[in-house]
C-alpha cells in the first residue's frame, strides 16, 4: 500500500518538471527527474517495477504535454526493462552503479527519441541533437549522485512491512 | 522455439512498444479534441500545476526587478524620448489612414481587414521535455476554444496554435518548435515564404525567391494563405543566406515574442477556419 508514495513522487516530479525545471536549465537543457526515478526504482527494484512505472509516467507526460501519444512512454519502457534485467548483476544500492546507469540510460531514451522523431519526419538539427543527449546525460547523472541514497531509502521504507504507528 | 519467446515478460514488454507505436501513429499531428479520460487527468493536473508555474514565475520576476533597478532611471528617460517621437508619428498615421479610406472609398475597394476577437488565457506549464516547444494554456472547449485557433502573446505577437483541446485546458504548439510551419510575408518586399522552428528558439523562413531584396531588420507577418488570421507578428529578419546551386533563398527570424518569459497569451476565437 505504501507503493502509492512512489507514484505520487512521479507525478510531483512530472509538475515539477514541466513548471520549475527551465530555471535549472544548462545550456537550454533541462534535467529530467521522471527519468532518473524510473531507472533508480527499476534498478532497486527489476524489470517488472520499471515496466508499470514507465507506463503510469510516460503515459502521463504524454497525455498531459505530447501530442503523439506514446513517445515518451516507449523510450522510457525501453530503457526501465534493460535497466531492470541488467540490475540483476550489479550491487543495487551503490551510487556509482546508478551514476553509471542513469548517464546510459538518458543518452538511450535520446537516442530513441531521436529514432522517432526520425520516423515522424522531423526536421532535425544534428548540433542540438548532441547537445541535448550530451549535456543531459552529465546533468542527469550529476544529480543522481546526490539525490540517489534518498530514492534507496525511501524504497526500502516503501518496501517494509512494519507499521511505525 | 526461440529461447526469448518463453519470457512473458519479454513478450508484454514487445506487445505494450507495439501498441504505443500504433498510438503516436494515431494521434501524431494533433488537432483533436482529447478523449474524456485525458481531459479529466488534466483536469486534475491543470491547477496544480498553475500554482506552481505562477510561483516560479513570481520569484523569478522578483529577481529580475532587483537586477533592474539600477538601470530605472536612465530607461525611463529613453522610455519618455520615444512616447514624444512615436506620438508625433501617430498624428502622421492618422492623417494616412484618413488619406486611406478616402482613396478607398473613391476605388469602391472591399475593406478585407477584419477585427480578430480573442480571449486571455493563462499558461500553466511548460512540456518537460527538451525536444518540443509547446505549452498548456487553462482554457478549453468550456470557453469555446477550437483546435487549429492562433495564439497570440499579450502584445498581439503570434505565438503558436492550439493542437489539442480538453474540457477546460488545452495543448499549444508554439511557432518555434521544429513541427510547426507558418505562411510568412516580408512586410517591407512583400515576399512569401514559409516560416519553420529550428529547434534552437530561433525561426527559418525559406522557399523566399531569388531576387527578393529581403534584408535584417524586416518586419515579418502572417500571410493570407494561411489558416492564420494576416498581419500577425512572427519577428524580425536577423541574416539572409542563400545556398550555393540553390535557387531560392532563407533567412533567420528572431521571434518578437519572448517565449522564456511568457505568462499569459490570448487565443484568437475568429479564424478562418477551425476544427475539423
Amino acid at each position: 500500500m505504501r507503493s502509492i508514495y512512489k507514484y505520487l513522487l512521479i507525478v510531483f516530479a512530472i509538475v515539477l518538471q514541466a513548471t520549475l525545471m527551465k530555471y535549472i536549465a544548462i545550456l537550454g537543457v533541462k534535467p529530467d527527474a521522471l527519468l532518473i526515478l524510473v531507472i533508480a526504482f527499476s534498478l532497486l527494484n527489476g524489470s517488472g517495477e520499471g515496466i508499470t512505472l514507465s507506463l503510469f509516467g510516460g503515459i502521463l507526460v504524454d497525455v498531459l504535454f505530447n501530442n503523439a501519444i506514446g513517445f515518451v512512454t516507449i523510450s522510457l519502457l525501453i530503457v526501465a526493462y534493460l535497466t531492470g534485467i541488467l540490475s540483476k548483476n550489479v550491487f543495487r544500492e551503490s551510487t556509482f552503479v546508478a551514476f553509471v546507469f542513469v548517464f546510459l540510460g538518458t543518452i538511450l531514451y535520446n537516442l530513441s527519441m531521436i529514432f522517432s522523431m526520425l520516423l515522424m519526419k522531423y526536421d532535425l538539427n544534428p548540433s542540438y541533437l548532441l547537445n541535448v543527449v550530451i549535456v543531459q546525460s552529465i546533468y542527469n547523472s550529476i544529480i543522481t549522485i546526490f539525490v540517489y541514497k534518498y530514492i534507496v531509502r525511501l524504497n526500502s521504507f516503501v518496501k517494509s512491512k512494519k507499521f511505525f504507528f | 522455439m526461440p529461447r526469448f519467446l518463453k519470457n512473458k515478460q519479454f513478450i508484454f514488454v514487445i506487445v505494450i512498444a507495439v501498441a504505443l507505436i500504433s498510438a503516436m501513429a494515431y494521434t501524431y499531428g494533433g488537432g483533436r479534441n482529447v478523449t474524456p479520460i485525458e481531459s479529466a487527468i488534466g483536469g486534475i493536473l491543470s491547477p496544480v500545476e498553475k500554482v506552481f508555474y505562477s510561483v516560479g514565475n513570481s520569484i523569478s520576476n522578483f529577481f529580475a526587478s532587483i537586477k533592474e533597478i539600477g538601470t530605472l532611471r536612465a530607461k525611463n528617460a529613453e522610455l519618455e524620448k520615444e512616447v514624444i517621437k512615436l506620438s508625433k508619428n501617430d498624428i502622421m498615421l492618422q492623417e494616412y489612414i484618413n488619406e486611406n479610406n478616402r482613396l478607398r472609398d473613391m476605388l469602391n475597394f472591399k475593406d478585407n481587414n477584419t477585427n480578430i476577437t480573442t480571449k486571455p488565457a493563462n499558461i500553466i506549464s511548460k512540456n518537460p521535455g527538451n525536444w518540443f516547444n509547446t505549452f498548456n494554456i487553462d482554457v478549453g472547449s468550456d470557453n469555446g476554444i477550437k483546435p487549429k485557433m492562433a495564439v497570440l502573446d499579450e502584445k498581439g505577437n503570434l505565438v503558436g496554435i492550439v493542437t489539442n483541446v480538453g474540457k477546460d485546458w488545452s495543448k499549444v504548439l508554439s511557432i518555434i518548435d521544429v513541427d510547426s510551419s507558418v505562411s510568412a510575408l516580408d512586410v517591407r518586399t512583400r515576399d512569401n515564404g514559409i516560416v519553420r522552428g529550428d529547434s534552437n528558439g530561433n525561426l527559418n523562413m525559406i522557399y523566399i525567391p531569388i531576387d527578393s531584396k529581403i534584408e535584417k531588420g524586416d518586419v515579418i507577418t502572417t500571410s493570407d494563405m494561411s489558416m492564420f488570421p494576416r498581419g500577425l507578428i512572427i519577428g524580425r529578419v536577423e541574416k539572409v543566406e542563400k545556398d550555393e546551386g540553390s535557387l531560392l533563398k532563407q533567412a533567420v527570424i528572431k521571434p518578437e515574442a519572448d517565449f522564456e518569459r511568457l505568462e499569459f497569451v490570448q487565443v484568437v476565437t475568429n479564424m478562418k477556419t477551425t476544427g475539423d
